[in-house]
């Protein structure tokens, strides 16, 4: 904490993070600009890993390794199934981008100038000199299981509760109580309970039946569609062509 | 180290993850700016626990902890995602709007609604989802405000009971594929059974040439919800058109 360090000659970790920090937030650019899907998820790599340079130059070492092993190693290949199984386009996509651009960029125009004023404000002339090991293993393994101990059970848990929603959300033979308890305009049955099942309790099977009958039930009772059960169906005969 | 670097860095991402967010339209392609967003955060956490000198180390066991709950929220995001393309075909977040209230944005949308409008009839495929979802204030463009707000609940009304082939001429409408095949039936469907859908969609018919953009505000008075959600299946043009005839034919 001390104060007061000369900001021109910047010592070499200041220019490697600077460097790392610049490959950081250029690839962080071309992962929310680029058109092509896989290619943005390939961008947040480059991007994870010089964060995770920035992390060891500031000597947070276990940090550093955490995010290359749960960042690159995890989530990012979490999100190429993602990707994969959505079937997004391979290649080119033109609508990537939705219409509100303009005001997004506006809005992130603001937040930059204004935090980055208020960080320069703040914190223009905090020094801190790096001693190497400060975040090693041993020492955040000492903090994280003695002061920290119940914090961390409590995410053990938290992770086990979001891995058994991930397998309850993704599994298609699953009937929970919600697929019985939405079922919102039950007056006309026979157009609404297809649509409904297929909506809330999907499985493959299930949705390929309806998109079988649903069209032609939709014909004879044009008179009577509730408002959003027809498009339901029709969304998903779109899918099966 | 000066600890501005790493703020203005992290400033600099989350920003980034905040125009990600706003700007994308496909869903995983926003957890991904999501990410960026918790990522900014972490680096702020490491940067002032080195300046802090924390000797319990709170910013970067906290960072570990952020890294965790991030993996847990991109698995169950992901999990969502899925479950969501397996019911609608789609991940675009602009064509998911079944949450939407109706009603809500129907006077709001009237301001802008020539400029959309325009858009819609002259690119055609593009403005699928946004000529049915503005449509019906280019309905209500070319009558009288009194007479656009009965009508409208009117329409509201008889859609929310189902009947009515303005329902489905409003399903054919929002692409611009379906125009060419099915202009003179839908208009026929819009303009048989309904005297004020005939006669607003008459009046925007004559100040605009394009039948694409005619059938599309033909399909106006119905309340947008409906025709926003047809949207949501894009590759549906084929389907929407045979519907269409199939229900003016009965009505």
């Amino acid at each position: 904490m001390t104060e007061a360090a000369p900001f021109l000659p910047p010592t070499t970790q200041e220019v490697v993070f600077l460097l790392l920090g610049a490959v950081a937030v250029g690839t962080a650019l071309l992962v929310v600009t680029t058109r092509q899907l896989v290619h943005a998820a390939l961008w947040l790599v480059v991007c994870f890993g010089a964060l995770a340079g920035g992390y060891l130059v500031l000597t947070a070492e276990f940090v550093a390794w955490v995010q290359v092993l749960i960042y690159v190693g995890a989530i990012v290949v979490l999100m190429l199934f993602g990707i994969m199984l959505t079937r997004a386009p391979i290649g080119r996509s033109p609508d990537l981008d939705s219409g509100n651009r303009a005001v997004a960029t506006v809005v992130a125009l603001a937040t930059a100038g204004i935090l980055v004023t208020v960080v320069i404000d703040g914190f223009g002339t905090a020094y801190s000199p790096l001693k190497p090991g400060a975040g090693a293993a041993e020492q955040l393994g000492a903090s994280v299981f003695s002061t920290w101990v119940l914090p961390f059970e409590a995410l053990s848990v938290l992770l086990l509760a979001a891995l058994i929603g991930a397998i309850v959300l993704s599994r298609t033979d699953i009937r929970g109580a919600p697929t019985r308890s939405r079922s919102p305009n039950g007056s006309v049955p026979g157009v609404a309970s297809s649509p409904d099942r297929d909506t809330i309790g999907p499985s493959p099977r299930d949705s390929g039946q309806s998109t079988t009958t649903t069209p032609s039930i939709q014909g004879p009772e044009a008179t009577k569609p509730t408002e959003g059960r027809p498009h339901n169906s029709s969304t998903d005969d779109d899918g099966g062509q | 180290m000066h600890i501005v670097y790493p703020a203005i860095v992290s400033a600099l991402l989350f920003s980034i993850g905040v125009y990600g967010v706003l700007a994308r339209r496909n869903t995983i392609l926003v957890l991904m700016s999501v990410e960026l967003m918790l990522n900014a955060v972490n680096i702020n956490l490491v940067a002032f626990d080195v300046w802090l000198g924390d000797r319990l180390h709170s910013g970067q066991v906290l960072t570990l902890f952020v890294i965790v709950i991030a993996a847990a929220e991109v698995g169950l995001g992901l999990a969502i995602v899925l479950a969501l393309f397996r019911n609608r075909q789609t991940v675009d977040i602009d064509h998911l709007r079944t949450l939407a209230e109706p009603n809500d944005h129907a006077p709001v949308d009237g301001a802008l609604t020539p400029a959309r409008v325009g858009v819609g009839s002259s690119a055609g495929g593009t403005a699928r989802a946004h000529s049915g979802q503005y449509g019906p204030t280019g309905g209500e463009k070319g009558a009288p405000p009194v007479e656009t707000g009965r009508s409208g609940t009117d329409l509201d009304d008889r859609a929310g009971r189902g009947q009515g082939p303005a329902d489905q001429t409003a399903a054919g409408t929002p692409r611009g594929e379906v125009a060419a095949a099915g202009t003179l039936k839908g208009e026929v469907a819009a303009a048989g059974p309904k005297g004020e859908v005939a006669a607003i969609g008459a009046s925007e018919g004559e100040a605009d040439d394009a039948p694409e953009g005619r059938q599309a505000k033909d399909a106006g008075p119905e309340p947008g919800k409906d025709a926003s959600e047809g949207g949501t299946g894009r590759a549906s043009g084929e389907g929407r058109p045979e519907n269409t005839d199939r229900r003016g034919g009965t009505a």
